[in-house]
């Protein structure tokens, strides 16, 4: 059962992500800013996905992906998706450049969700 | 709660218009440029904190509405995942125990129907051979008793032909010297054929009784068999029945299942629909604080009108600098987007 981190401040769409994850047979860890994400990928070593939201207290998602990037998860194979009431270009650049492997824009079709997840954390 | 913050909102754009009006009055009518500091720095240290206080008042109270409507998202979502659950855990039984029912009612009833209509058949087979050979013997007892009246008669002949022989014996003996010993003879044959005359009545009048009874007898032995035939046409009309009742029953528990089946996934559905209209309380909570980056500009704006040149303390919540609310441009609500 792969690993994935759900990284986002709000508790409502932690569940949300949560559930719909888990009812797809991923064991689903839970991070409340970009912060508290660093700590939990450098304690889960066999983590494969990490789904992050951009707009988040002490940590924005943004930095968080630069973090995990200089720590060199992103290059040893842990796949971020960005998570977002966001969408604009420089932003998505922004996260592209830092290592993001997608964009996902709120709310979420837990369908879609589920098939990136699938695709990323097999 | 939320007719209370849009009043109190209303309360804070109505006190930074307020704040606009003054400094409009304060400036020169014919200049587009601030007319530069009219207020003291302490006048307006104190309006500025004014603004800032309100707009903390505000962060605060949109802050306690983002977790009053997290709390109840949570909740509601949390009952919306047991509904699911609850829903798909009961599809799982009600197909199981339809299905159970399903197989042994039709197996049940069909075996006991099978073992039913086996047991009968024997039964039935074994009935009617013992018929056939009542009807045998009787016939054979018919037959015999016939064979008996009939060869009765011919000693009936016989035993007039004795009596005759008799006579003619004693007619003989009278005729003769020595008719003595024929006397005897004609005697004894006399007796005999007396004899013979009445035994053989007593065999005709036994056979002749013997004859109703024999009759009475396969007249019971055909209503047996005419019973039997019918009572196996009537359990033929009954296992017709059951089976048709056992067939109706399998569609009904059929129908029941698909019917199930089909509102069990209406409610699944639409538990995940709302499931995923709950989703709403994330970009609401985003839109609802970047409120405060208004207020914030507003404060901004009004220390420029007044010509604050002091350095302002309370910044808005650093989150909300990322994206700045920009609406989606590349991207549809949902949609996932993988980097290649």
């Amino acid at each position: 059962m792969s690993k994935i981190l759900v990284v986002d401040d709000s508790a409502t769409v932690r569940q949300q992500v949560g559930q719909a994850l888990r009812q797809a047979n991923f064991d689903v860890i839970e991070a409340c800013d970009g912060q508290d994400g660093v700590t939990k990928i450098e304690q889960t070593p066999d983590l494969k996905m990490v789904i992050c939201d951009i707009n988040m207290p002490r940590m924005n998602g943004l930095e968080m992906v630069e973090a995990v990037k200089q720590s060199g998860r992103i290059d040893a194979g842990l796949s971020i998706v960005m998570l977002t009431t966001e969408g604009h270009p420089d932003l998505i650049k922004r996260a592209k450049q830092a290592g993001a492997k997608g964009w996902i824009v709120k709310p979420f079709k837990p369908e879609l969700l589920i098939a990136a997840a699938q695709k990323l954390a097999a | 709660m939320k007719t209370m913050l849009f009043g109190f909102i209303r309360s804070v754009l109505s006190r930074l218009f307020r704040v606009g009006r003054f400094s409009q009055v304060s400036r020169p009518a014919e200049s587009s440029q601030p007319a530069g500091p009219v207020l003291d720095a302490e006048t307006q240290e104190t309006l500025l904190a004014r603004l800032t206080s309100c707009r903390q008042e505000t962060l605060t109270r949109l802050q306690d509405a983002i977790k009053e409507t997290e709390a109840e998202t949570l909740l509601s979502g949390g009952s919306l995942r047991e509904i699911v659950q609850e829903a798909e855990q009961f599809v799982e039984e009600i197909k199981l125990h339809l299905g159970k029912l399903q197989a042994h009612g039709d197996s049940n009833v069909s075996e006991v129907l099978q073992h039913q209509g086996e047991t009968v058949d024997t039964f039935m087979t074994d009935i009617a051979g013992r018929i056939s050979e009542q009807e045998d013997i009787a016939d054979r007892i018919m037959q015999t008793a016939e064979s008996i009246a009939s060869e009765a008669d011919s000693v009936s002949h016989v035993s007039r032909q004795s009596k005759l022989l008799a006579l003619n014996t004693m007619v003989e003996a009278s005729r003769l010297s020595a008719g003595g010993a024929f006397s005897v003879i004609a005697e004894e044959m006399h007796k005999l054929s007396e004899s013979v005359t009445a035994t053989n009545g007593k065999i005709i009048q036994l056979a002749q009784g013997l004859l109703p009874i024999l009759q009475k007898s396969q007249e019971n032995v055909a209503t047996m068999r005419l019973h039997a035939e019918q009572f196996s046409e009537r359990l033929d009309g009954q296992h017709a029945q059951v089976a048709d009742v056992t067939q109706k029953l399998s569609v009904a528990l059929d129908e029941s299942l698909s019917s199930g089946d089909t509102h069990l996934a209406n409610i699944i559905s639409q538990s995940h629909s709302a499931l995923n209209h709950l989703q709403f309380q994330d970009p609401l909570a985003q839109r609802l604080l970047r409120i405060d980056k208004l207020l914030y500009d507003l404060e901004e704006a009004a220390a420029a009108d007044i010509g604050y040149q002091g350095q302002r303390k309370v910044a808005p919540i650093a989150h909300f600098e990322i994206g700045g609310g920009e609406d989606v441009t590349d991207i549809e609500s949902g949609e996932v987007m993988l980097f290649s």
